[in-house]
């Protein structure tokens, strides 16, 4: 089995804001082994970007989050380092890709800049050699004219290129597990896939583990070999990849599974939406979270909470009654 | 859309409009910022109104013998000038004119302000000349265009207001302009459009009531700003006329004597800086109550 | 960029007609008779004909503002009544303390302001930042003139570390005692716009640091100190650039009140001598140069916008 980069352990991420502390991330743990890519899925809102963060410890500690549980990372936890240390890790052995590259690209420098400065930090590069390895960057996540791009600013790039440039500063530095947050989000279609494509190979490459961040249950299936899903902070389910599209235990899954526009489907048929809203995180419901959403909530449901349980074949979700749900999907 | 619906709707919007005017009210009086400004400026107005009850010799009464008299506290409170009158009945009857003037081109400037900028928003072709007319405005200096036309008039508490308020209403207009092209961009007053209301009211009953927060915060400043540019005309010998007394006269008159009588600038220089002061803030925390964003 | 600045100066055109007309106007529209104003009180009826007829004050005002226009595009701005020069002369005499004041105050100014409202950002919500909020807040508050009176009594009568009043050039006692004569005026005019400079360093810096890109610089490992001064301060940069731009206008005009307080032989005295002296034509002159310069100083903030911004210096080009 491949080495454990990451191992999140009951994770609890809190933000103080005017109306008291919020639990964003109630409890949350996964691990993450090397070459491989894991999938954390949910509507937006349930947590997976503020998983993300916590991870790298991006937000400011003093006055806005605080954190619980452990970050492993090659055993070590991320929790105990100093700010010094943390930096180490951020670019060189975590990295990130963002969602919009619009506006995680400074304006103000260009492109070639923004890759070396990652390479001088972390590697010591003196400016000629880190520009050459910017260029070098800039062909691998397949950037044309290169040489030239490499002074661009990044409004002078089209969306495709800009995110192409991020993934260039994240994996710069050759990290051991990327974190990829809806990295493709705000692109279309093709180039999606082509970022995508250009992901899983990278990851293939280099061997290194990946955490993709998505609301969008197709390109999971495309990519991952396991699947978190994630909701109101909490995992609700985890799995590997074929084994969620063929057996979704929990019924938010399920929901979100059945949300999907299949393409050979029968076309006439309404694309089904699961009811009601993620609730805010100041007014998280009593007893099962997803209780008041959920067409099999029983009176049990909404008094206790369930816990994460595996069913013994590696398969964990959090729900009282999955094994009747099951059953019904199936009858 | 059909009329009972339509109404029905209005009926909810104003409820809605009325429950946040509620909001904001309770807002505002917990606001420490907005408090506290409206504290120290109404502190000022009412010894402004007192003046009378606390000088009654008025601000005029000239002693021959007190001159440059300094301040003591069984004496002239805040000392007497350089013909012999009492600072401090100077400087709370000044209180009187300066905020007088200050909030008549405060009230003035919106009302002109409003005017010129919800017209302007509303006829494209009248945008382009109101603007240009405020960016022309707006590039002479306030103080100096002041300057200018108190020259140019007659001396007298009347033309000052009137100059003052020529030099703010294009500030107030821009303001008033660039929220109510918003407002009027949106669906319903598209829809009150259709629907073949009068221009006037969709201008005066839809799209003012909702462009009045923004510009009663500017008015705020610009009641600062009056009184600052005011006490400057005074200071400079073109701005109210002596003998009556302004913070900016008084300064006027301590400006020759400084060497000898500190209690002539310290004074009136106090209660205009804390006038103006207390109208900052307030205007402040009115902008923080009326737009959260801003924090 | 070339089209973007000819753009530019085009949009210059209505602005700077309306202040020529508000300018033109100012004399004209003042109730009497200009001529006999500018005569005083024992003037005889055919001398103020004369001199209405001389001044074209008989033909219709459109004619005359024409005229007028022609006669300033030519660079004749008119004549002073009182001072045997050329306006020309007058004007450029007075405007070198003027312009000495102004610049030296926003230099102090946005020395003072920048790096304190950079540490406001940087203590948000701490004591550092509330004592520079409020430092700023009595800033605005305070008018320069009375800021002034004040410092003549501490520094020049209590003290006497600095000279009461009185301008020295440098052609006269030498750089150090012309800064010297200037230092109290300087401060007395910057302080109000060190207030805003302070706090428009402090929201942008704020809202920058907001930004993704601050987010994405630390997910790369770079250092607090490396975002603060590098990623967020050049962002930031740009609108405080174009706030100091817009404070050397407010100064400018600010500077007419400031000088009379210090007796500084500028624009501002020129103009308060001539209210006293009814001299229209020179006020006219010095409103109309002081506009004008505060157009092109608006002018040319805009055009460093276009260098600083990479952004902006975009849009320029694809527009041309």
């Amino acid at each position: 089995m491949a080495e454990t980069i990451l191992e999140v352990k009951d994770l609890v991420t809190s933000f103080k804001t005017e109306r008291g502390t919020v639990k964003a991330v109630d409890g949350v743990s996964f691990r993450v082994n090397a070459g491989e890519i894991l999938g954390l899925v949910g509507e937006s809102g349930c947590g997976k970007s503020v998983t993300s963060q916590s991870i790298m410890r991006l937000y400011d500690e003093k006055y806005l989050a605080s954190y619980e549980g452990e970050i492993l990372f090659r055993g070590r936890n991320l929790f105990h380092l100093s700010d010094k240390e943390m930096q180490s890790i951020r670019g060189r052995e975590i990295a990130m890709v963002f969602q919009d590259a619009l506006s995680a690209l400074n304006p103000v420098f260009t492109v070639g800049s923004q890759i070396m400065e990652a390479l001088r930090i972390h590697q010591g590069l003196h400016k000629d050699e880190a520009r050459a390895r910017a260029v070098e960057m800039l062909r691998l996540v397949g950037i044309p004219g290169a040489e030239t791009r490499v002074d661009a600013y990044p409004h002078q790039l089209s969306g495709g290129m800009r995110q192409r440039v991020m993934i260039a500063i994240a994996l710069c530095c050759r990290p051991s597990l990327l974190i990829a947050d809806e990295p493709t989000t705000a692109l279309d279609v093709t180039i999606q896939a082509q970022i995508m494509d250009l992901i899983v190979e990278l990851n293939r490459k280099m061997n290194m583990g990946v955490i993709l961040i998505t609301h969008d249950l197709s390109v999971i299936a495309e990519t991952c070999q396991r699947v978190a899903v994630m909701y109101l902070g909490q995992i609700v389910e985890e799995a590997g990849v074929e084994d969620i599209f063929d057996r979704p235990l929990h019924p938010y899954t399920r929901g979100l599974l059945r949300s999907i526009p299949s393409v050979e489907g029968d076309k006439r048929e309404r694309l089904f939406v699961i009811e009601g809203v993620v609730p805010m995180l100041s007014a998280i419901p009593t007893g099962c979270r997803f209780g008041p959403r959920c067409p099999y909530a029983t009176e049990r449901c909404r008094r206790e909470a369930p816990e994460l349980t595996e069913d013994g074949s590696g398969h964990r979700v959090r729900c009282w009654n999955y094994a009747r749900a099951e059953e019904e999907s199936h009858g | 859309m059909n009329d009972t619906s339509y109404t029905a709707r209005q009926e909810i919007r104003r409820r809605l409009q009325k429950e946040q005017r509620a909001l904001m009210w309770r807002k505002f009086l917990t606001n420490k910022l907005a408090m506290g400004g409206a504290l120290i400026t109404l502190t000022v107005i009412v010894l402004a109104l007192l003046a009378p009850v606390i000088c009654p010799e008025g601000p005029l009464a000239m002693s021959v013998f007190d001159r440059l008299t300094p301040p003591s506290p069984d004496g002239y409170l805040f000392g007497a000038d350089n013909l012999g009158r009492s600072v401090l009945a100077r400087v709370l009857y000044g209180a009187r004119v300066s905020l007088a003037i200050g909030a008549s081109v405060g009230l003035l400037s919106m009302i002109f302000g409003m005017i010129l900028g919800l017209y302007a928003s509303y006829y494209p072709a009248l945008d382009n000349v109101i603007m240009r007319i405020c960016d022309g405005l707006s590039a002479i200096p306030s103080t100096l265009l002041a300057i200018a036309l108190m020259a140019m008039l007659e001396r007298n508490i009347g033309n000052l207001i009137l100059s003052l308020t020529i030099v703010s209403t294009p500030r107030v207009a821009r303001v008033a302009r660039s929220s109510a092209v918003v407002v009027r961009e949106q669906t319903y007053i598209e829809a009150m459009r259709a629907l073949g209301t009068s221009s006037t009211r969709i201008i005066w009953g839809h799209i003012a009531p909702n462009i009045l927060s923004g510009v009663v915060v500017q008015s705020s400043y610009i009641f600062a700003n009056a009184i600052i540019t005011e006490a400057a005309l005074s200071f400079l010998g073109v701005g109210v006329p002596a003998p009556d007394p302004s913070w900016g006269n008084i300064l006027y008159d301590g400006k020759a004597v400084i060497h000898k009588a500190w209690w002539m600038i310290v004074y009136p220089g106090i209660f205009t800086a804390a006038t103006v002061l207390g109208l900052n803030i307030f205007g402040d925390g009115l902008r923080d109550v009326l737009d959260p964003h801003t924090n | 960029m070339k089209k973007y600045v000819i753009k530019r100066i085009l949009t210059l055109i209505p602005v700077l007609l309306v202040v020529s007309v508000v300018i033109f106007l100012l004399v004209h529209l003042a109730p009497g008779d200009p001529a006999a104003m500018m005569l005083g009180d024992q003037a005889q009826d055919a001398e103020i004909a004369a001199l209405r007829e001389r001044m074209g004050l008989n033909d219709p005002l459109p004619l005359q503002y024409v005229r007028w226009l022609g006669g300033v595009l030519r660079g004749n701005l008119g004549e002073s009544v009182f001072i045997r020069d050329s306006m020309g002369n007058i004007l450029m005499d007075h405007l070198r303390p003027t312009l000495a004041l102004t610049v030296y105050a926003l230099f102090l100014a946005t020395l003072f302001a920048v790096p304190l409202g950079m540490l406001a950002a940087k203590y948000r919500g701490r004591l550092p930042d509330s004592l520079v909020s409020v430092t700023s807040m009595f800033g605005i508050s305070m008018p320069s003139f009375l800021l002034g009176l004040l410092l003549i009594l501490l520094f020049a009568i209590k003290w006497k570390v600095f000279p009461s009043s009185g301008y020295v050039s440098i052609a006269e006692g030498g750089l150090w005692a012309h800064l010297r004569s200037l230092t109290l005026p300087a401060i007395a005019l910057g302080f109000i716009e060190s207030g805003l400079i302070i706090r428009m360093t402090r929201s942008s810096m704020l809202e920058v640091l907001e930004s993704d890109y601050i987010r994405m610089a630390k997910a790369k490992g770079v250092s607090v100190r490396s975002i603060f001064y590098k990623h967020a301060l050049r962002n930031a940069l740009i609108s405080i650039v174009t706030v100091v731009g817009q404070s050397f206008m407010v100064l400018l005009g600010g500077a007419t009140v400031v000088e009379s307080v210090f007796d500084i032989p500028g624009i501002g005295q020129l103009t308060i001598n001539s209210v006293m002296r009814r001299d229209y034509q020179v006020i006219q002159a010095v409103v109309l140069l002081v506009s004008v310069t505060n157009v092109l100083v608006s002018l040319a903030v805009d055009l460093l916008y276009g260098v600083i911004d990479p952004r902006a210096r975009l849009e320029n080009r694809e527009g041309g």
